[in-house]
């Protein structure tokens, strides 16, 4: 059966990758976040057909029609050949960006096109630039929306960056198959390290909760049962 | 002349939506355009600010051409963003469906534009915002999001907000069409008080009892053209056109 002195013992060992995990995955989807939400803006403010937007569509085309473990071997071996020497937290982090900012684009341009045309005609016909209206009456009714993807997308994140293993970057997945490699405990080492994905996943899913209620307290544009209602 | 339209033609896809048109409202006007759904009223009344770009023709309001400005050869260059935003601040509009900022209570609906497009101070403009709701008899609904609003409370806040800009002339888009008949009275009652005041209007409607008592002219639509324009007395007393005739046996 399982050695659960075994499963204690080994959590000191997983203190520091545990710590890894989340600081590549936080630092990415801010990063990711704020990259992923500007170019978002940008698709959305590009006219139809505009090279921007051409080019924003083959970038997020390419984002999710390759694995990520392809994405991340390619940052590993692209970035020194142009002259970028960082360490593979860093690669990490710009692989896991790239990935994110790609999805993000996507969720950025869908809440932001939930929002009534009317509205943005309204802001139009009382003088708003398409600039002022975006930050004016857009963006903070889109905002909101965007928690609950955002929240899928960053449990996503965190568990992405377990493949940062194959770059060696000694994060938890890394950590565990090292353990694994020199006691033979599968079961035990793969529960431990489920234990802590999960705790992360949920302590962050909890805050983004919190945020969300946070903002529709803070703008009510949501009835109290919860359904947009213009 | 405030407003002129000359020589107005929309298509949508090589179909006409609008089709010469041309007409003047001077200032205190009140306008009324009737006629049948589909017949490019609401067209019309979007080219006037150019929330649709007319595909040919111009429209000049208090001598400054809406959208664009001819150059020293006589060649139309269309205006850049800030340019034709900036000429819109003199254009109010009412939608049918209102179109409040969701996020926004009806103060801040109000006060927004005054303070993030005229850039004026926030006191000033909640200030300004607590008079207009006062005149479109909603004082103590300030607090109110638009989705604890009833429809007509909420055109009502819809006007208020157009008049925060101090616009020289609001178009109305159907603004009773999505309403009851109780609501629609509140809404008629402020926009009357408000044409008695002075203020110029152009009304897309179909309460005819509202064209009766507050329009001087009117114009009638069919297929994308004007088929009749007269004074309010002599459009509902003697109706010119055949297709007027049979419009007005439908509704009066």
């Amino acid at each position: 059966m399982l050695d659960t002195r075994f499963m204690i013992e080994i959590f000191p060992r997983l203190w520091h990758p545990f710590w890894v995990t989340i600081g590549v995955s936080m630092i990415s989807l801010l990063l990711g976040t704020s990259l992923g939400a500007s170019l978002g803006m940008l698709w959305v403010m590009s006219p139809f057909r505009s090279p921007i937007r051409i080019l924003l569509n083959a970038y997020v085309w390419v984002v999710r029609g390759t694995p990520i473990i392809v994405q991340i071997y390619i940052a590993f071996f692209l970035l020194p050949k142009i002259g970028l020497k960082l360490s593979v937290f860093w690669v990490g982090v710009i692989a896991l960006t790239f990935n994110s900012a790609g999805y993000q684009i996507e969720i950025v341009r869908a809440a932001i096109a939930s929002i009534s045309r009317g509205q943005q005609e309204a802001a139009a016909s009382i003088g708003m630039t398409d600039w002022m209206t975006m930050i004016y009456v857009v963006l903070p009714q889109a905002l909101r929306r965007m928690i609950p993807p955002l929240t899928n997308e960053l449990s996503n994140l965190v568990k992405a960056s377990s493949v940062l293993s194959v770059i060696s970057l000694f994060e938890l997945m890394k950590a565990g198959d090292a353990i694994i490699a020199a006691s033979f405990k599968f079961a035990e080492v793969l529960l431990v390290l489920s234990i802590l994905y999960f705790t992360i996943i949920q302590l962050l899913s909890w805050g983004a909760k919190y945020l969300e209620q946070a903002l529709s307290l803070q703008q009510t544009n949501l009835s109290p049962a919860g359904q947009p209602l213009t | 002349m405030l407003l002129k339209v000359e020589n107005l033609y929309k298509n949508y896809n090589q179909v006409p939506a609008l089709i010469d048109i041309n007409l003047e409202v001077k200032l205190g006007e009140h306008l009324v355009l009737l006629g049948a759904s589909g017949s490019g009223k609401s067209t019309l009344l979007r080219c006037l600010n150019w929330l649709e770009v007319p595909t040919k023709g111009t429209v000049c309001l208090d001598g400054q051409f809406i959208g664009g400005q001819f150059n020293s050869e006589e060649q139309w260059v269309p205006d850049s963003p800030p340019k034709l935003a900036k000429k819109r601040r003199e254009i109010g509009m009412v939608f049918q469906g209102f179109h409040l900022f969701a996020h926004l209570n009806a103060l801040d609906n109000i006060a927004i534009g005054p303070q993030k497009v005229l850039k004026k101070s926030k006191a000033t403009c909640r200030e300004l915002a607590r008079y207009l709701l006062d005149k479109v008899h909603l004082k103590d609904h300030a607090d109110k999001y638009p989705w604890q609003l009833s429809g007509g409370e909420q055109q009502r806040v819809a006007i208020a907000r157009a008049l925060a800009m101090n616009p020289k002339l609001i178009l109305f888009d159907e603004p009773t069409s999505a309403l009851d008949p109780r609501l629609t009275h509140e809404v008629l009652r402020v926009m009357q008080e408000l044409a008695e005041e002075g203020m110029t209007m152009i009304v897309v409607t179909h309460e005819i009892r509202f064209a009766q008592q507050v329009a001087d002219t009117v114009i009638f639509m069919d297929h994308g053209k004007i088929v009749e324009r007269s004074s309010a007395a002599q459009f509902f007393t003697r109706p010119q056109h055949q297709k007027t005739q049979e419009f007005l046996s439908y509704v009066l």
